[in-house]
């Protein structure tokens, strides 16, 4: 039986490198950064909200690359990556969703508004859930990886699509990063804005390599006869 | 190559036109949902929109009982693995059912257009051309990705329920093209207007997505 020995160490650096972190970040997000102008201290909900949608990307795109990659090698340990990028993926982007509807309470009145990046993100939602459906309802491991792997690169170039579709529409989500909407965000801010989108990252990276890891020794396992 | 399209289309249509309750039960359903959705809808208030709305909901509901049996008939009674062993590109295969199930859905739309326009005054007739112009490209693109879904979902415990929960997300670009294209056209009653916003939505759903498919359509078939 192989040992995964080197990813388990990996994994454990980037936790235990998260949770040095996480005291730091949170500091400077709830203490250092000061409230923002007109939200206030509902603003700061935005540092745990931007690492969230980074980590739904990180994750999607981890189960289209190795999706495509399947395809082509047909080894099925890629098929446990894509699965593990998809899981962590969907667990994101419900805490995107989840996070996003907070803020949107307190900044705009309401839970929800149809808003283009909040329908796309909800569409994405949809996506992966019907592919770790259509993985649940399929016995044979080898058709369940190749077909789930069709679907991830169907999703996958569906997305900008989607966000193509949903922009037609004008929008009201704040663009943080550019545009006439940028938040003025004062160095204490981005400061606070990096290093929580630092220590969610590695801590997202450390459950993706602690996810993979689960679905190879699965797969080792030897079947009960 | 046309002559085993002839032959595989042929085939396909045969099979539909054995199991032709399904083609009823797909018209009496959009019948049905036509008539729920009156209840529904605030009709008096936004005619046009309302019912455009509506025609669209029913023709993608309606469609998708055709894509759930797109090789379902073949594999279970096996006569699928006897279709793959036959000298032809596997590509034709699934353009034979697609066109199979186009004209299917085009039955049902054929029934379903009149019935909208006697139960709901709905009128399209000043913008006919134009109107069945994004009806077409509508159904070539719900049409294509929904075999396509059907083929997927094949294998699956519950595929007509499966088939829904992957095709609408996917989907949903179309049905805002859809919607909002014909709305605009129904309103404006320019064509100019209707397809300059929604026309790359268009191209990516009949063009790009179907040429796609129709390599991906490989892998879902190779035993």
């Amino acid at each position: 039986m192989k040992s995964h020995a080197i990813g388990y160490v990996v994994a454990g650096i980037f936790a235990l490198l998260s949770l040095l972190l996480f005291p730091f970040a949170f500091y400077q997000s709830l203490v250092k950064a000061p409230p923002e102008a007109t939200m206030g201290h509902a603003m700061r909900i935005f540092y745990i909200h931007f690492p969230m949608a980074i980590l739904t990307f990180t994750g999607y795109g981890a189960c289209a690359l190795f999706s495509f990659v399947y395809l082509w090698k047909r080894t099925p340990e890629l098929d446990v990556l894509a699965v593990a990028g998809a899981e962590v993926g969907v667990l994101f982007n419900t805490l995107v969703l989840a996070t996003g509807m907070i803020w949107a309470k307190y900044a705009w009145g309401t839970w929800w508004t149809w808003d283009p990046r909040l329908t796309a993100t909800f569409i994405l939602w949809f996506l992966f859930i019907g592919y770790h459906l259509l993985r649940a309802s399929l016995e044979n491991p080898e058709v369940r990886a190749r077909f789930s792997a069709v679907l991830a690169i169907l999703a996958t170039l569906d997305i900008p699509i989607i966000f193509l579709s949903v922009r037609i529409w004008r929008g009201i989500h704040p663009n943080v990063l550019q545009g006439p909407n940028k938040i003025q965000m004062e160095p204490a801010m981005i400061q606070a804005w990096l290093t929580s989108l630092l220590a969610f990252w590695i801590f997202g990276l450390a459950i993706l390599i602690f996810r993979s890891l689960l679905g190879l020794q699965e797969l080792q396992r030897k079947p009960v006869p | 190559m046309f002559r085993i399209l002839r032959i595989l289309l042929i085939k396909d249509l045969l099979m539909e036109a054995r199991g032709k309750e399904i083609l009823v039960a797909s018209i009496v359903f959009a019948l049905l949902f036509l008539f729920l959705l009156y209840f529904a809808l605030p009709i008096t208030q936004s005619p046009i929109e309302s019912t455009n709305g509506a025609f669209w909901v029913v023709v993608f509901f309606a469609s998708t009982l055709a894509f759930s049996r797109s090789f379902a008939k073949e594999r279970d009674t096996g006569s699928l693995e006897t279709l793959l062993l036959a000298p032809v590109d596997r590509s034709l295969i699934f353009i034979s059912k697609a066109l199979s199930n186009l004209i299917f859905v085009a039955f049902v739309i054929t029934i379903a257009l009149p019935a909208f326009a006697i139960f709901y005054n709905f009128s399209f007739l000043p913008v006919l051309l134009p109107f069945l112009g994004i009806v077409t490209v509508t159904t070539v693109g719900l049409v294509t990705a929904g075999t396509f879904m059907g083929t997927l979902t094949m294998q699956s415990r519950a595929r007509e329920m499966l088939l829904l929960l992957l095709l609408f997300p996917l989907l949903i670009p179309l049905f805002m093209g859809a919607v909002n294209a014909s709305a605009t056209l129904l309103k404006a009653g320019s064509t100019e207007e209707a397809t300059s916003t929604w026309r790359w939505i268009f191209f990516f759903f009949d063009l790009f997505l179907p040429a796609l498919m129709v390599v991906l359509f490989d892998f879902l078939v190779e035993e």
